[in-house]
């Protein structure tokens, strides 16, 4: 068993994941709709997940399994950022589990077995558990996203969901067959040491179409032009908590993987190998992937009056911007982007599903009208983190912002840095006209008083205090983020 | 009480404002007074070291690993601003208390002022350029929210916005600009920075650094073009117009040039497009003024001439156009800081800021008057007010500019013979002649309304008579920190009969005329006013509107809803990108191994054809089904031949249970009842095509490249020896891939489950219902 490298620690958070999910759905099979009861098991399972997940922090870059799973300071940090999104999306599906009477240990475990999908694509180090991970993933956001059956939109969405997912798949996994081809390997770190070297002609050709269609596979999840056609349709469609589900973890989880394989697998080495050929392609594509979404998700969010689609189109342009932390290969800075990213769109979305209500009903733009001063409780934290989103100063979104900018300078993308710096300009004027429609605009009818749940405020709560601790203090976050950037780069040698 | 407290102070007042004022109500202004006039004091106790040389540095690490700290930094020049900020600021929040009494939103008022005080003080004070640009957004942030503070009118929400949208994109060119500086410079912090303008300025990323910052501090202190926003930023309250769009905010520009003069100045770009651009803003300022007959936009437009006035100054680059520009900065902010005071007291008044309409409020607001006659006096540059001393300083820091001496002069003398006319319109003007009928009937303004134009003018008359008193203490260290060299000033009312004075004179006498020949100027230019149409202000709306058209034709073109467009554009993109990289590489490698296909081989590739053809030009969904069926089965067949029989035997598998799951469901849809028209077929045809070919020529070049030996060899050699079984498939079914077997099995059985139990399901509904 040794030599197979079974290592049950080094898999803790997805056991841990795992378990919890078939127990809350075997709970739920026999004594149903116990929300409270489930709710705090997921999230009890949650946090012990994210204390497994501690605990592999300072075990260094080893891996187990058969070199197929590999635990180091990028897995620990993404799956936390996961996890939170996870919890966070817990608290912020609390109402909405109620109104539209769903089953809440089905809700729940699906969001859990989600989870585990995505922990394990930031764990894996062979393409074989990234593809597994990933359609581990789509199968369970899949159906999160129909939840409102009797919705045509929903319903609608979730089918074009999947279609398009299952057309992605297939490119990934036609990708991951011809980089087998091409280096004989699944394995990424063996397959980073053979494309370190020269390679044959046919062998070249094979590694550019499978890299190119893992990069389309990745797009896709991600969310980046031109494969983001699905996203603000199934967006707007699948219920709100869900979209601020999917908007979050499984793209934090999605840029993981993405950066496993091409900024760790296949970087640039300046010197004479295939791993360079390649490199000077993949820089390319994912420059023109990373320009395109910034200005189309930018320019069409500005004519956007749902606010669901117009979070959409900027979760677009926000994945142009980790695009060109991607392209800088700085880990360390996406990571925090995405964590940023995780905590400010959840918490706007949790508004937006609060005031949405049952079946979606109140989500233009226009309908936020006269929220400012009659619910300060909602509009003051959809200000902020909207004004987050946008990049102001003192909030956390600012510094992430800073950060990944500041590195792709160094990192010789200049050109990026500017077009990512006039595009937030855009954005600028999207985020505030919701807050201007808040503030400003008296609205037609009675502004109604919404109840808000205690789940409610300890999403507002941990993601308001998270935007302005990394967004005043980030040195600690910093701190532990760069050691562990030193200690992978250690472990790569 | 260290400074960064003392900033940072408030903002923790500007959050607490609100619930003060539900406290302190009528009283609250005069309470929150306490802060800028403490922190008035504290400044004020650095004049003396200052004045002896020291500067001082504070710090604090902030974000170390992006090497941003919340430092501060005081010398000569952040200290002449911090103190107007400051000192104006604790006016300011007096007025404002009697401006807006009983307002219903006066507490939030007073949190945004507070926030922009407290910003505004960071921006002068902040060593760090990546704090001080996160303190220049702030105060475009707060200025944004005061503009558009009266909500319910759509032309405040406007120019809030236009505000903010001008100012923040310059603020992000500032950004880049300022750390493009810190690159080539070395440091973020400015007092490290300071000393490095050798090097910067031989630096090939001089240019555009130069050019990013110009672009930031240019739009902070409308400058032509980006002039426009502030007129229209006169929908706010007059408090606010006074303090940030007159004496202080739109000063952060000239402060930031002021600041990174030691470090970018002294070059030839500098020099030329900072003196233009400060000479075209002036001239355009002043005669836009002249057409304005709204007290407030009047003021605005001679604010904006000011501030071009300054930024020419600071272009000369001259100890002397320096010294001329600190003392314009003290002599601008107490004159016109009064007169918007003024004006706001009049329009509470009276109910009107029309000119035309108001006339002879001496007689009821005799404080006001005087107030107002002082700082148009000082405005108008007569002795003996700080504005006549400024003035001849300017027209001698003019007369001795290094190039183009006369024609500078001349259109300072231009602008400023404007200028005159513009203070008899707005200061003098409403209180003279005879008493007209306003909107209200007009009673002296509350002691909160009169005190800080009566302060404001006052100072600027005291200073006027003794011009020393803030010579040496405040402006010689201010010179000092702009031209990093030691300078000693003295200031005087009288130099004596020289070109200056006659100058003087001669402006004077211009502006009388001026005044009162101004309808004739008026109707004489009348005509050129359809050319203000498209001025700048235009080409902001057709920027905008056209962003927002651009932001609908995208959405059109891309986000249609139908699937079908989606699935063409990402396999579109699939297909080009690949192919690209293909083609990249150059060309395809020779497949080979042509020769020996055998028939059968032939036949089944063959049938596997015919029948996906069958499947697209099929009428009926059973049909098409059928039809992938035997694709599948083709494919099946094709494992079978090359050997793996384990393939085979789950293919066979998953395409009868897809098959079966297919018909399930197509026999409760109805039947194709539109079919896509011939051209949209043609189209669909050739991506097809283009797909299929792509993945062709990807599995010929798979082919073409064999590593491992084919694994049936081992299977043949194996199986009787090691797994003791004389039916090779049987033993690779069940022994070499027995695990694999198991798990097909396995999902083949949960597959059927599931398909058992949504059968099950449909039946018990039918027989429920």
């Amino acid at each position: 068993m040794e030599s197979l490298g079974i290592n049950y620690r080094a898999i803790g958070p997805e056991l841990v994941l795992t378990v919890t999910g078939v127990l809350v759905m075997l709970l739920e099979a026999f004594s149903p709709g116990k929300k409270v009861r489930d709710g705090i098991l997921a999230a009890a399972g949650i946090v012990l997940a994210g204390v497994a997940a501690l605990a592999l922090w300072e075990e260094g870059p080893v891996t187990a399994f058969s070199r197929m799973v590999i635990v180091d300071g990028f897995r620990v940090f993404f799956t936390l950022v996961i996890l939170l999104g996870t919890l966070l999306t817990i608290f912020v599906s609390w109402g909405f589990l109620d109104e539209e009477r769903i089953p809440p240990g089905e809700y729940f475990a699906l969001l859990l077995f989600g989870a585990v999908g995505m922990t394990l694509l930031v764990a894996g180090n062979d393409l074989m558990i990234l593809f597994l991970a990933l359609e581990t993933i789509t199968i369970a956001t899949y159906v999160l996203a129909g939840y409102r059956r009797e919705d045509l939109r929903s319903t609608e969405s979730a089918l074009k969901y999947f279609l398009l997912g299952a057309f992605s798949s297939a490119f990934l996994l036609y990708g991951i067959a011809l980089l087998y081809g091409a280096t004989r390997t699944t394995n990424l770190a063996e397959m980073a040491r053979v494309v370190s070297g020269p390679l044959g002609q046919a062998e070249i050709v094979l590694l550019m179409a499978g890299a190119a269609m893992l990069l389309i596979g990745f797009g896709f999840k991600v969310t980046t032009v031109p494969f983001h056609v699905w996203t603000p349709d199934v967006y707007e469609g699948a219920p709100t908590p869900v979209t601020a589900f999917l908007s979050t973890a499984p793209k934090a989880a999605g840029f993981a993987a993405f950066l496993r394989v091409f900024s760790l697998t296949f970087p640039p080495l300046g010197i004479e190998s295939a791993a360079d050929q390649l490199a000077s392609h993949w820089v390319a594509a994912v420059t023109a992937m990373s320009i395109l979404s910034m200005t189309f998700g930018n320019f069409i969010a500005i004519a956007q009056t749902n606010i669901k689609r117009m979070l959409a189109y900027s979760s677009i342009a926000h994945a142009g911007y980790v695009l060109i932390g991607v392209l800088a290969r700085d880990w360390a800075a996406v990571a925090f982007y995405m964590l940023v990213y995780t905590i400010m769109n959840l918490g706007c979305f949790a508004i937006v599903a609060l005031w949405a209500r049952r079946g979606d009903e109140r989500v233009l733009i226009a309908e936020y009208a006269g929220l400012g001063f009659r619910q300060p409780l909602l509009s003051f934290p959809l200000a902020i983190f909207l004004v987050s989103l946008a990049g102001f100063p003192g909030t956390a979104g600012f510094v992430a912002k800073f950060w990944l900018f500041k590195s792709a300078w160094g990192a010789g993308f200049p050109e990026l840095v500017i077009i990512g710096v006039l595009m937030t300009v855009v954005s600028v004027y999207y985020y505030l006209y919701v807050v201007i429609v808040m503030f400003f605009r008296e609205p037609k009818e009675e502004v109604p008083r919404v109840p808000l749940s205690r789940a409610f405020v300890a999403a507002m709560v941990v993601a308001l205090v998270g935007v302005f601790y990394l967004g005043l203090l980030p040195t600690r976050v910093f701190a532990v983020l760069n050691t562990a950037q030193n200690l992978l780069a250690i472990g790569q040698r | 009480m260290g400074i960064t407290t003392l900033v940072l102070f408030g903002f923790v007042l500007a959050l607490l404002a609100p619930w003060l004022y539900r406290v302190g109500r009528r009283a609250t202004g005069w309470i929150l007074a306490t802060l800028p006039l403490m922190q008035l004091m504290y400044f004020a106790s650095f004049v003396r070291p200052i004045a002896q040389g020291e500067v001082f540095v504070f710090g604090s690490a902030w974000v170390p690993s992006l090497k941003t700290s919340l430092s501060f930094f005081l010398d000569g020049l952040s200290l002449i601003f911090a103190l107007l900020i400051s000192g104006i600021g604790a006016l300011v929040v007096i007025y404002a208390g009697g401006y807006l009494a009983g307002h219903h939103q006066l507490g939030r008022f007073y949190g945004y002022l507070f926030m922009f005080m407290a910003s505004m003080l960071g921006v002068v004070l902040a060593d760090n350029v990546i704090a001080l640009f996160v303190f220049w957004e702030l105060t475009s942030l707060s200025s944004y929210l005061l503009i558009g503070f009266d909500h319910e009118r759509e032309a405040a929400r406007r120019a809030a916005l236009q505000a903010l949208l001008v100012t923040g994109v310059g603020g992000l060119a500032l950004l880049a600009g300022l750390l493009l500086l810190g690159q080539v410079g070395g440091s973020l912090e400015l007092s490290t920075l300071l000393s490095q303008g050798e090097m910067v300025r031989t630096h090939h990323l001089y240019l555009p650094i130069l050019l990013l910052v110009l672009a930031g501090a240019f739009t902070k202190s409308a400058q032509f073009p980006f002039h426009f926003w502030l007129p229209s930023a006169m929908e706010a309250p007059t408090p606010v117009s006074a303090y940030l769009h007159s004496a202080t905010m739109v000063k952060a520009g000239v402060y930031l040039l002021a600041r990174l003069s030691p470090v970018l100045g002294g070059s030839d770009s500098w020099h030329y497009l900072v003196t233009l651009a400060g000479a075209v803003t002036m001239l355009v300022g002043a005669t836009l003024a002249l057409f304005q007959t709204d007290l407030k936009r009047l003021l605005a437009y001679s604010t904006v001439s000011a501030l071009g006035i300054l930024t020419l100054l600071i272009g000369l680059d001259t100890t002397l156009s320096i010294q001329a520009a600190m003392v314009f900065l003290l002599a601008h902010a107490f004159y016109k800081g009064a007169l918007f005071l003024v004006a706001g007291a009049v329009d509470h008044e009276t109910g009107t800021r029309d000119v035309t309409q108001l006339g002879g409020l001496r007689q009821v607001m005799p404080i006001t008057a005087v107030a107002a006659g002082l700082a148009a006096l000082s405005m108008a540059g007569l002795p003996p007010l700080l504005g006549f001393i400024s003035k001849e300083l300017l027209y001698e820091a003019k007369l001795q500019a290094p190039r183009a001496a006369p024609l500078i002069t001349g259109a300072g003398v231009l602008a400023n013979v404007l200028l005159v006319a513009v203070a008899g319109i707005v200061g003098i003007r409403p209180f003279l002649r005879e008493r007209t009928a306003t909107p209200k009937n007009p009673h002296e303004a509350p002691p909160s309304l009169w005190l800080g134009p009566v302060m404001l003018a006052g100072l600027g008359f005291i200073i006027g008579l003794l011009p020393n008193t803030v010579a040496a203490p405040l402006v010689s260290p201010a010179v000092t920190a702009v031209r990093a060299e030691p300078t000693e000033v003295t200031l005087a009312l009288w130099h004596g009969l020289n070109p200056v004075l006659l100058l003087s004179v001669l402006t004077l006498a211009s502006g009388v005329g001026v005044y009162f020949g101004r309808g004739v100027v008026r109707r004489a230019t009348s005509r050129l006013e359809p050319i203000t149409h498209w001025g700048p202000a235009r080409w902001y709306d057709v920027a905008l509107d056209g962003m927002n058209a651009l932001a609908r034709a995208q959405t059109r073109l891309l986000q249609s809803g139908y699937l079908r467009y989606y699935l063409l554009m990402i396999i579109g993109t699939t297909v080009g990108l690949t192919a690209y990289t293909l083609a990249a590489r150059g060309g395809f490698p020779r497949p080979h191994g042509f020769a020996d296909v055998r028939f059968h081989e032939v036949g089944v590739a063959a049938l596997i054809f015919l029948a996906a053809v069958t499947a697209v030009r099929a009428r009926s969904r059973l049909a098409a089904v059928a039809a992938l069926g035997v694709v599948g089965y083709g494919v099946a067949l094709v494992y079978v031949l090359f050997g793996a029989p384990d393939l085979a035997m789950t293919q066979v598998l998953i395409e009868s249970l897809t098959v079966i799951l297919l018909v399930l469901v197509f026999y409760h849809l109805p039947r194709f009842a539109s079919l896509s028209p011939q051209r949209a077929r043609y189209r669909d045809a050739v991506v097809a095509v283009a797909a299929g070919g792509l993945m062709t020529a990807l599995v010929l070049v798979a082919a073409s490249m064999r590593f491992h030996p084919p694994i049936s060899h081992y299977f043949a050699e194996n199986s009787f020896v090691r797994a003791h079984g004389r039916n090779i498939v049987n033993v690779i079914l069940v022994d070499f891939r027995g695990m694999d077997t198991l798990g097909e099995i396995t999902v083949l059985a949960l597959a059927g489950i599931g398909a058992y139990a949504l059968l099950k399901l449909r039946l018990e509904k039918k027989e429920g219902g």
